[in-house]
């Protein structure tokens, strides 16, 4: 069914190259139709949503599924040969893995993201900075260092030169954010577009640039894609004025 | 008629079954570093997770039996009104999903909940602690336990209680050397099912406990964690949990059956 | 000491006296079982009170209720019921054990126990290796050794082998003979009332249809199936090659029976002449008639004399006798119609 539709799809569809990129300007092709198996770091969930919407408006054919979870599950997926179409993770050393097999195109940083500690509404209780997350009565989590958020946090943690003893290495930026909502925890690292999208339910505390890792979100299309044209236009509107501007909205840092 | 051929027609979906769940396990075996097997069976990180999990789970079974038999002596020989609500209820963790239990553990021991907040006055914090972590297991395989015994104290003939009783033997006397006695084969059998669901726990523990190497990474964490930095130690792991519970079962077949195998 | 009661389902009202063996007949549903257990506290009373040597057991009026483990109670069950898990021994201790009684005492006190039903040596065996018969004593030393003011007797030897049974009845009467709590012993086996019970009760239907002494009940039974279980004759003596004695007189009997024994002859095997007769039967004596019961459609005579007995007979041949009270008799019973069981 789906090799089929791919077939459609592409039959309707002009031949790729008249696609344009950048310039948030007309898309001359006819719609695209078939089926889009998106993978993406959890931290993307928000992003990538809306970048589901904007493409369903321009070609409402098409049947855009997004699956989100930790990046190292995702990569697994992909290594152990499950179907998806385009693949984004939270860290390139992650999706090098695909590349070092041959498994993606050339993949495209397509964000950025920055590092902030994330307290309950209102800090109860009264953290600062990086240093403060090594008070000996703070419940802190951190993510596990099998996550690039936890590679990233343990990073800016060395650099500071705190040590922290975490009460749980949560698996994914929801735990995390569950865990200080629900005030089990009192503080963790996570990316400032996890803070801003808890919205109310948390507050947030910035680190200074001096002190932050970036983290920086490849996409890539995935070699054994059946939909490249879908596969192709939504790597695209990543990337585009529209796209990035939503990006940049959410939080993130245009790349 | 026991002893016949098996038919055609039976064992080639009887085939399939059993294909279903061998093939699985070929895969595991087929990755595992044998070379480098003993050197990750005996490593820190395994330790640890093999140590906690035993711990854990054997807190979790004495648990389920100290809670879990007196329930199952009410709902076998007494009558009380919502008894069928009851049953229904503690044998709810069976068909929950697991992370879903998890969920509920939080929501209801976590900082704001209502027993998460009752508990914290006398200075007990539950997530993100190994005590949660065998609250999470309890909470899954207590069912287990549950309806094997009952099951057990159903079939032992109640009139053996009765002549303890004429002979003289008070409740407490009774319970310990008769009824147990009786129903020890179910208790037992009840007991490695319940140990062997809470061995192998994830959900609810990764969501409720947490993840920390030592406190609350059970083996099943530290085979998903692995996974991605340390594939050959998670298939150790696998390998391992994959021999307790083979383990566990070969050595119920009796129970299990009731039949000579 | 009394035992008084009136009961769920079953309305009765039995006394006991202590050393005194009171038997349970009747037909199957009659409430016989139900009645033991009320006794035993095993079943609650709907009305009505049990009382025991003085001390009140149940009484629902009162709202006095004893539980089982705390009265003076023991009870032997038809199938015994021995905790398999646990040797004979640790079986027949475990009334004591109950009392806080110290392990070892209780132990030896066990071995005394099963030394006395006869089976010393079967100590450390399970109840799954003993026989039916072995099962049974060891529930009998089970039952006796916390000295209960009131044995309960469930039809104890109605699993066992027919011959297995008079030698248990033997230990039986042996052991009731040390012991002089009140006895209540249930059972469908006119024998073993007839050669236990000093009293009967007659049960049917859950009321009591008749009390009264085995003679009593077998001269006047107010049922049919009173007449049937119980009307027996009944003799006890010595049996030998010839027959039995029985002390007045010795009965002509076929049997391989040898030793103590009963001899039990139906009364409808018990012919009545006007002249002594003559022909085949062996046994041959002159009675006279105490009375004349109508049942049904037979006549029950009961004769005295040499041997006491009673006779079945149709009213037509009590009509051609012409037989009233007080008249002689003779009366003839065949050597093959007496049967000798051993006692």
């Amino acid at each position: 069914m789906l090799v089929l539709l791919a077939t459609a799809g592409a039959g309707c569809d002009n031949p790729s190259a008249t696609h344009t990129n950048g310039g948030g300007g007309d898309r001359a092709a006819d719609p695209l139709t078939g089926k889009l198996t998106v993978l993406a770091a959890a931290s993307l969930t928000d992003a990538f949503e809306h970048a589901r919407t904007a493409l369903l408006a321009t070609h409402p054919g098409l049947a855009i599924t997004n699956s989100f979870a930790g990046s190292q599950t995702l990569v697994t997926q992909v290594e152990n040969g499950a179907p998806a179409d385009v693949i984004a993770t939270a860290d390139t050393a992650t999706m090098q893995r695909l590349v070092a097999d041959g498994l993606v195109d050339v993949p495209r940083v397509f964000a950025r993201n920055r590092l902030e500690i994330v307290v309950a509404p209102g800090n109860p209780k009264h953290v600062s900075g990086l240093a403060d997350l090594g008070r000996g009565n703070l419940k802190v989590v951190l993510e596990d260092p099998s996550v690039p958020a936890g590679r990233y946090g343990r990073q800016a943690l060395q650099r500071r030169g705190t040590t922290v003893r975490p009460v749980s290495l949560p698996l994914d930026v929801r735990s995390e954010l569950l865990a200080v909502e629900q005030g089990n925890a009192d503080a963790g690292i996570v990316y400032v577009t996890d803070v801003s999208s808890a919205g109310a339910a948390v507050s947030g505390v910035p680190i200074p640039d001096s002190e932050n890792v970036i983290a920086t979100y490849p996409v890539a299309v995935v070699r054994a894609t059946t939909n490249r044209d879908a596969a192709q236009a939504f790597v695209d509107a990543l990337l585009d004025g529209a796209g990035r501007q939503a990006l940049v909205a959410l939080g993130f840092v245009a790349p | 008629m026991t002893n016949r051929r098996p038919p055609l027609y039976l064992l080639i979906p009887a085939g399939a079954a059993l294909a279903l769940v061998l093939v699985p396990i070929a895969g595991l075996l087929q990755h595992v570093p044998w070379h480098t097997l003993l050197t990750q069976v005996t490593s820190d990180q395994v330790l640890t997770a093999l140590r906690l999990s035993l711990v854990c789970s054997v807190l979790a079974v004495v648990v389920a039996l100290v809670l879990g038999v007196p329930l199952a002596w009410m709902l076998a020989r007494t009558t009380f009104p919502g008894k069928a609500m009851v049953r229904a209820v503690v044998t709810l963790p069976l068909v929950l999903p697991p992370v879903v239990g998890g969920v509920a553990l939080l929501f209801a021991f976590g900082a704001h909940g209502f027993a998460g907040e009752a508990l914290a006055h006398l200075g007990v914090t539950l997530p993100f602690t190994t005590a949660g972590a065998v609250l999470a297991e309890t909470f899954v395989a207590m069912p287990f336990l549950v309806i094997a015994v009952e099951a057990g104290i159903r079939q032992a003939d109640v009139r053996y209680e009765e002549a303890a009783a004429t002979l003289g033997a008070g409740a407490w006397m009774r319970f310990w050397r008769v009824t147990v006695p009786l129903i020890a084969p179910s208790l037992a059998a009840g007991a490695a099912l319940t140990w062997a669901r809470a061995l192998g726990e994830f959900g609810a523990t990764i969501t409720f406990a947490g993840n920390l190497p030592g406190t609350t990474q059970t083996m099943p964490l530290a085979v998903y964690v692995a996974l991605e930095s340390n594939t050959d130690g998670a298939i150790a792991l696998s390998l391992v949990l994959l021999v307790v519970s083979l383990g566990i079962l070969l050595g119920l077949r009796h129970r299990w059956l009731g039949v000579r195998v | 000491m009394a035992v008084a009661l009136g009961a769920f389902d079953l309305d009765a009202a039995i006394t006991a006296e202590p050393g005194e063996l009171v038997a349970v007949v009747g037909p199957n549903g009659a409430g016989k079982s139900t009645l033991l257990r009320a006794l035993a506290g095993l079943v609650a009373l709907r009305a009505g009170r049990i009382a025991l040597d003085g001390t009140v057991l149940a009484d629902v009026a009162a709202r006095v209720w004893v539980a089982p483990e705390r009265r003076s109670i023991s009870f032997m069950f038809q199938d015994a019921l021995l905790f398999p898990h646990m040797s004979a021994r640790d079986n027949v201790a475990f009334g004591l054990r109950a009392r806080r009684v110290p392990r070892r005492h209780a132990l030896r006190q066990a071995d005394v126990l099963l030394e006395q039903v006869g089976i010393p040596a079967r100590g450390a065996s399970r109840p799954a290796t003993l026989s039916g018969g072995e099962r049974q004593r060891v529930a009998l030393a089970r039952a006796l050794i916390t000295e209960p003011r009131l044995l309960l007797l469930d039809e104890p030897f109605a699993a066992v082998d027919a011959s297995a049974r008079p030698e248990l009845r033997r230990v039986l009467r042996l052991q009731l003979g040390r012991y002089d709590g009140v006895r209540v012993l249930v059972t469908h086996d006119p024998l073993e009332a007839m050669a236990l019970a000093d009293r009967v009760v007659v049960l049917e239907h859950g009321t009591v249809a008749q009390t009264g002494t085995i003679a009593d009940v077998t001269a006047r039974p107010r049922s049919a199936w009173v007449s049937t279980m119980l009307g027996l004759n009944l003799f006890r003596g010595v049996a030998g090659e010839w027959g039995i004695d029985v002390g007045a007189a010795t009965i002509a009997a076929v049997s391989d029976v040898r030793g103590a024994a009963f001899a039990v002859v139906h009364p409808r095997a018990v012919a009545l002449h006007r002249s002594r007769p003559e022909g085949s039967p062996r046994n041959v004596w002159l009675g006279r008639v105490e009375s004349l019961d109508l049942q049904g459609d037979r006549v029950r005579v009961r004769l005295t004399g040499p041997l006491p007995v009673v006779a079945e007979v149709t009213p037509a041949a009590v009509a051609d006798l012409e037989l009233s009270i007080g008249d002689e008799a003779w009366v003839s019973v065949k050597a093959t119609e007496v049967q000798l069981h051993a006692a």
